[in-house]
């Protein structure tokens, strides 16, 4: 696999990548103020973390699509280890793209085990459809 | 009292158990604060070097130099500051089995 | 108290089992330290001075017998037999070895308790009125809405990366015993026009380096909708709240550079965007959680209480305080023996009160604010015997609320932070103090003894504060006077130069002594001292 990177989705593919692949995405800082968002050109945008000690990445996703009307697909890169995936997928990224070097450093089993719906609910809504948070199935919405 | 020079010793946590470990002549780490190598001046960086590759090897946490004033004339080893004195005597508080409890001790 | 359903268990399990996995990566050198250390943060564990520390949640400070138990199962098992109730609600143990905290936290889930959000830049534990469900004064009980906010703040993936620690206070009486000024937010609820239920939202309370008593930020707002209005409040914090600097990280500082207005007004705004029908289930979630609560079933007393002595009744006096139900009592167990540690309790003490609950008080207890345990449904006509066990195991100390229930975080014995020790100080103020009490009438002075300004023991709002420093190298003590937690919360103001250790507990005494000698009937010392102002304590202090 040498430099490929591995995009994992929100239904549990995980599909590997050149890197270069990745190059016509828009890119957006986690940090970004939603306030300054101007509309998306591209079909994909990369949300970057630059450090996992900044989650307002999280956050994002929901202001883009609705501050800006984009309805394209929305990947997570960065600063993520496995134990954040199952918080990107809550808050509808639709994958997060995951570089050959993190891919190594954690093993594929890692991230492979953080894929699985059950682990890591939280309580609160998410914006994924193939997740369902707790208080989802407690009132079935 | 006569003069007094200052020497170091270098203190660590243990990563699997937390608990305070020294470095010793050999090079290893021990809860037995007598084992600790006393460092001069001149030996005290390069020994914390050696020290630090425990560190990246994951055995300790935060190595560091704790500066001791040692007497000429009783050869008493007295570590300056408090926070390291504690660390090494294990909790002060009064009347209870806490303190000696403490491996350091 | 609140019983987990399997959704709840399944989680705690799970995180459990991850934290296992993350503890055996960071084993096998896969991970450093730095990449590790927000990891067991967000799971409790901290290194300390001498060795691990492990902060485990008693969400809203309410725990059965059978977690008790458990708690002191683990002291002896993975600890020394010890641990210590801190301010927040929690108990923390002092040497757990990094390689057995997997094993504690299942050891945990087993009885539905954690170590999750103890630590770390998210939302930490809520805290609550020790006497949430049974004060006699209250208007709403607390409980359902922290269970509520215990599970909305679980794993939130938008706040578990802010810009610092953020804490939640709530309280359902006028009479503030949950300190919710001096959190970030804190949540008064109140009963509304037929049967509703409304909060008042308080922001931008704190302590540590820059204390600030927070502003009332939004008022009458139905509890259907606090939820989507605290998200727009994290959300806002979490996107303008200062990361440059970690001692201007907390909301206080936001509140105070943006001003409430401007700030209201992103709330506002950020509120009006979010989808509300995302939080259609709240209100039958609140009404779940509320039935899902544990009642005890309250009795008619079957005896009149007929033993009593001396000891008993000063006991009664200072410890037991009025519960809503007629002829119940809510006992408060003292964890500040006269020169002991504030705050700590043996296995063996810990399992004594475990079955004394079990017996007598619908197997519940209670951890408080100040250090102390509760026994929240005692039949009036029980007490006697309750204290009788309790005088066995030492926890029968009368001097709830008194100068020496001293509050007192761990200090430099323990805390990797701190710059001076506060416990060996807590145990010589109350040894000295405890005499003065016994032949003075005195009602409600708080001593409170944090180890370094991030004000663990909450200092700055203690009738009498203590604040150790280093000074060049030697401990120092400050002292402030006047602070206040409860509904009129105000910041205690420094009287003068620090003192050395030992001078601290005549220091105390003179305060106290004081006075005495000077106040008015049914006045507080932080009252005397608004009266007559700074000087003549300082005066009486350092002569
Ligand atoms: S106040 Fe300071 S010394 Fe005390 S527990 Fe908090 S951080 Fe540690």
């Amino acid at each position: 696999m040498g430099d490929d990177a591995q995009i994992v989705y929100s239904d549990g593919r995980i599909e590997t990548r050149n890197a270069q692949s990745t190059t016509g995405f828009q890119q957006v800082d986690g940090e970004t103020d939603p306030g300054t968002l101007t509309p998306f050109t591209t079909q994909s945008i990369i949300v970057n973390f630059n450090s996992i000690a900044d989650g307002r990445g999280f956050s994002l996703v929901k202001a883009i699509r609705q501050n800006t009307g984009y309805q394209g697909a929305i990947f997570a890169s960065g600063d993520i280890n496995p134990d954040h995936l199952s918080f990107a997928f809550q808050v509808g990224f639709d994958a997060v793209i995951v570089s050959a070097e993190r891919w190594q450093k954690y093993g594929g089993d890692s991230w492979r085990a953080a894929l699985n719906p059950a682990v890591r609910l939280s309580y609160s809504q998410t914006h994924s459809k193939s997740l369902q948070s707790i208080w989802q199935q407690r009132h079935r919405i | 009292m006569n003069e007094a020079s200052t020497q170091a010793i270098i203190i660590a946590n243990d990563l699997r158990t937390g608990r305070v470990v020294y470095f010793t002549k050999e090079s290893g780490w021990s809860e037995a604060i007598d084992e600790a190598q006393r460092l001069t001046d001149e030996s005290a960086n390069e020994r914390l070097a050696a020290a630090t590759i425990d560190e990246r090897n994951n055995l300790v946490i935060d190595p560091t130099l704790a500066q001791a004033t040692v007497s000429a004339d009783t050869d008493r080893f007295t570590l300056e500051n408090i926070r390291e004195q504690i660390r090494v005597s294990g909790p002060t508080i009064l009347g209870s089995d806490h303190a000696s409890t403490s491996q350091a001790a | 108290m609140y019983r987990y359903d399997e959704l709840d268990q399944s989680l705690v399990e799970q995180r459990s089992a991850e934290f296992r996995s993350q503890v055996e990566r960071r084993l096998a050198g896969k991970i450093s330290e730095a990449e590790f250390k927000p990891l067991r943060l967000m799971n409790g564990l901290y290194l300390q001075l001498h060795a691990y520390m492990l902060r485990v949640a008693i969400p809203y400070g309410v725990l059965s017998s059978k977690q008790m138990t458990k708690l002191a199962d683990i002291a002896d098992k993975y600890d020394r037999g010890y641990g210590h109730f801190t301010t927040r609600q929690n108990i923390q143990y002092n040497w757990p070895k990094l390689i057995e905290t997997p094993d504690i936290l299942d050891d945990l889930a087993s009885v539905q308790m954690h170590a999750i959000q103890t630590s770390g830049n998210c939302i930490r534990n809520v805290t609550t009125d020790p006497f949430a469900g049974v004060a006699a004064d209250e208007e709403v009980d607390p409980r359902p809405l922290c269970e509520l906010l215990r599970q909305w703040s679980t794993l939130h993936p938008e706040f578990a990366y802010l810009p610092r620690k953020f804490k939640f206070a709530v309280t359902g009486s006028a009479v503030d015993r949950a300190a919710i000024k001096v959190h970030d937010i804190g949540l008064r609820v109140k009963s509304g026009p037929n049967d509703t239920v409304l909060t008042d939202i308080w922001v931008g309370g704190g302590q540590g380096r820059t204390p600030k008593i927070a502003q009332l930020f939004k008022a009458n707002l139905p509890v259907e909708d606090l939820l989507p209005y605290l998200e727009a409040i994290m959300r806002v914090y979490n996107r303008y709240g200062r990361r440059d600097n970690k001692y201007k990280a907390r909301i206080k500082i936001l509140l105070a550079e943006t001003g409430l207005e401007a700030l209201q007004q992103q709330v506002e705004a950020e509120y009006q965007s979010i989808d509300q029908t995302a939080f259609s289930y709240i209100e039958s979630e609140y009404a779940r959680i509320a039935g899902n609560l544990i009642k005890p079933e309250y009795h008619t007393a079957t005896e009149a209480p007929t033993r009593t002595n001396a000891e008993f009744e000063a006991w009664r006096r200072q410890n037991v305080k009025p519960h809503k139900q007629s002829g119940y009592a809510i006992a408060v167990v003292s964890l500040k023996p006269a020169g002991g540690i504030p705050g700590d309790a043996t296995s063996i003490q810990m399992r004594a009160i475990a079955d004394i609950a079990e017996r007598y008080s619908s197997s519940e207890l209670r951890v408080t604010h100040r250090q102390n345990l509760i026994l929240p449904h005692v039949l009036e006509s029980d007490l006697f015997s309750v204290w009788e066990l309790l005088v066995k195991v030492d926890l029968a100390e009368a001097n709830i609320d008194l100068p020496s229930d001293i509050i007192a975080c761990p200090g430099l014995d323990y805390c990797a932070l701190a710059t001076a020790r506060s416990i060996p100080i807590a145990q010589s103020v109350s040894k000295k103090i405890r005499a003065t009490e016994l032949t003075t009438d005195l009602k409600g002075v708080s001593v409170n003894i944090s180890g370094c300004i991030n004000a663990c023991a909450h200092h700055h709002v203690a009738n009498i504060g203590v604040l150790g420093l280093n000074k060049s190298g030697v401990e120092n003590y400050q002292l402030t006077l006047g602070g206040r937690n409860d509904q009129n919360a105000s910041i205690g103001q420094r009287i003068g130069p620090g003192v050395a250790a030992d001078d601290v507990p005549e220091a105390i005494e003179r305060i106290v002594n004081f006075y005495v000698d000077v106040r008015e009937i049914h006045e507080s010392l932080p009252d005397t001292f608004d009266r007559v102002g700074k000087e003549p304590f300082r005066e009486a202090v350092y002569g």
